[in-house]
């Protein structure tokens, strides 16, 4: 595994606030795609990292943004050899994750919704949610 | 008689109705929206339904799709009919394993062994 600090490593980055529609989300989930492979992150990593941005983007409009399409999504992403952060900032009043039902607990194994967090947490090395809770931060390190 | 969609081609051999995707990413939620109605209307279009969802050459899917699946789950068994799951690629099955949505659905290796299963 590369270090991220390696200056020769092939490095992706990506810093836009996007409008919080779909499309903008697809966007950035392909130029996200395009610099893991750059970078040679493997087909699990692809697969954790896209799932997590997947789901946080997602949350990000459908919950942080209440699906207004006048507001935006701020995205941050860093790409380097073995190892990718991102941070995804909504502008909703934020929530606690404490507060989050566990999708794995019995009675909630059939409810249809809630469980994107427990798949970025599961997925990525770190993920955390900065209080008041509109901003997700993910970062994933390759095992060597 | 089947049924095809750009998503979705659904195989009803009048004993087990089986759902391929014929897309490899299940991720975007309008097309997760669209896979839900299809599979909806053709599970309701029969009594006692018998499905099989196929997820050969899926490589993706969001925490939507499985809310999706919920749902289907949900229909089928009001209408005391039985869902499987089949052909599902290592990382996916993963997800089912941390969701614990192993325990939910019937889960098969292949979709031979979940036909016989349904049958």
């Amino acid at each position: 595994m590369s270090s991220p600090n390696n200056p020769s490593a092939p490095r992706a980055e990506f810093r836009e606030t996007i409008p919080s529609i779909r499309e903008e989300i697809d966007r950035v989930l392909e130029a996200c795609l395009e610099g893991l492979q750059r970078c040679g992150h493997d087909e699990t990593a692809e697969f954790a990292i896209r799932l997590a941005m997947e789901e946080s983007l997602a949350n990000a409009m459908n919950h942080g943004n209440g699906g207004d399409p006048s507001k935006s999504i701020r995205v941050e992403f860093d790409v380097a050899p073995g190892f990718f952060r991102a941070v995804i900032e909504d502008q909703g009043p934020g929530f606690n994750p404490d507060t989050v039902p566990d999708p794995t607990a019995e009675e909630n194994l059939t409810i249809a919704s809630g469980r994107g967090l427990a798949l970025m947490k599961a997925f990525m090395t770190e993920m955390r949610v900065v209080p008041p809770g509109n901003r997700i931060e993910l970062s994933y390190t390759a095992q060597s | 008689m089947s049924a095809d969609s750009q998503l979705l081609r659904i195989v009803d051999d009048g004993d087990v109705l089986e759902a391929r995707f014929a897309v490899d990413t299940i991720i975007d939620e309008a097309c997760i929206r669209e896979i839900g109605e299809e599979l909806q209307a053709a599970v309701r279009g029969r009594d006692e339904p018998r499905c099989l969802v196929n997820f050969s050459g899926v490589q993706h899917l969001s925490s939507a799709a499985l809310g999706m699946l919920i749902d289907l789950n949900s229909t089928v068994q009001e209408r005391s009919g039985r869902l499987a799951l089949a052909e599902i690629d290592g990382t996916i099955a993963e997800v089912f394993k941390i969701t614990k949505l192993d325990r939910v659905f019937a889960i098969h290796d292949t979709a031979p062994e979940a036909r016989a299963e349904l049958r």
